[in-house]
């Protein structure tokens, strides 16, 4: 059941009243710095950066980020067929390296226990090993929505798509609302 | 998180790793330690994998019992309501309903609630990183 059927209103109090989706807590602040460390690593493109998010967003029904584009990406080319073709990857024309990619994502967040050899050596095809660690430590920080999503905090506070950037520390930065087909439709 | 892991990760990506372990040990810190690990062994049990380290705040019996914890006396209605509530977050988080959040409320405070969610976050994730990071790397 997703969020469309269940309810989604928040279903705990925050101290901040909802304008973040967490408590503030010394647990928080440091998940906030391994967010920012994860996104300074920089050694995967952001094409393949922003699909796995999207993998992990589609997956853990996070409506907050699915509802956001980072920017880069966009400029590299992840538009709305991408994004529709996340969901279906493994039968979808998306590139090789894209497929493997999102099969790693799968890994992590649906079938750890599923992890073998033959993974490792699509991998390897693609990406170096300092890119396959990237992209796992990066599930890492795409998942921490699924506190937020237990606990329905994340609704959007904004409407259709908006952009999101990152700066050189790792911050992230929403931005306007991005005039695509599935945000205007 | 298992030893050779942390030293390839560290080896690849040094800042990011150490600040995966600063998470993880604030996690362990954060929330009842018995019912924290209980939950963590129940969910690397279902995604097919062991806790790489020793559980020091639970009862051996209760460990051994785990994968009947619904009808073994052994387990208290806390720890029950916790283990529910972990089943469903590793299967489908978005799935969760208010009545399994309600639930933990009966055993704690919103604050405590949340303290636990953002842990069991935490070993849920390193679990997961761990099983196929040490397979992929």
């Amino acid at each position: 059941m997703s969020s469309s059927e269940a309810g989604s209103a928040p279903r705990i109090a925050l101290p901040g009243g909802h304008s973040r989706p967490d408590w503030g807590t010394p647990l928080d602040d440091l998940l906030a710095d391994y967010a920012r460390a994860a996104v300074r690593a920089r050694t995967v493109d952001p094409y393949i950066t922003e699909i796995v998010r999207l993998r992990c967003a589609q997956t853990h029904d996070c409506r907050r980020c699915a509802a956001l584009r980072a920017t880069d990406a966009v400029a590299a080319g992840v538009d709305e067929a991408v994004v529709d073709k996340i969901r279906r990857w493994q039968q979808s024309d998306l590139p090789p390296a894209a497929k493997a990619a999102l099969r790693l994502a799968d890994a992590m967040i649906l079938y750890p226990g599923d992890a073998g050899p033959d993974l490792r050596e699509e991998l390897r095809r693609h990406f170096t090993e300092e890119q396959i660690a990237e992209i796992c430590l990066d599930v890492v920080k795409w998942s921490r929505q699924k506190v937020y999503v237990a606990f329905r905090t994340e609704a959007p506070t904004w409407d259709g798509l908006a952009g999101v950037s990152f700066d050189a520390d790792g911050n992230a930065h929403p931005g306007a609302p991005l005039q695509t087909a599935a945000a205007t439709s | 998180m298992d030893g050779a892991v942390v030293e390839r990760l560290r080896a690849l990506h040094p800042e990011t790793t150490a600040s995966l372990l600063a998470t993880e040990a604030e996690a362990a810190a954060s929330t009842d330690p018995s019912i924290l690990q209980l939950c963590h062994h129940r969910l690397a049990h279902m995604l097919g994998g062991e806790v790489s380290s020793p559980a020091t705040a639970v009862d051996p019996a209760k460990l051994a019992a785990l994968d009947s914890w619904w009808d073994s006396p052994l387990f208290t209605d806390a720890e029950r309501a916790h283990l529910a509530f972990t089943e469903q977050y590793v299967l489908s988080v978005g799935s969760i309903s208010d009545a399994d959040v309600d639930k933990l409320l009966e055993f704690g405070s919103p604050r405590q609630v949340y303290d636990f969610v953002n842990a069991l976050f935490v070993m849920d994730q390193v679990q997961r990183l761990e099983m196929v990071a040490r397979v992929v790397l």
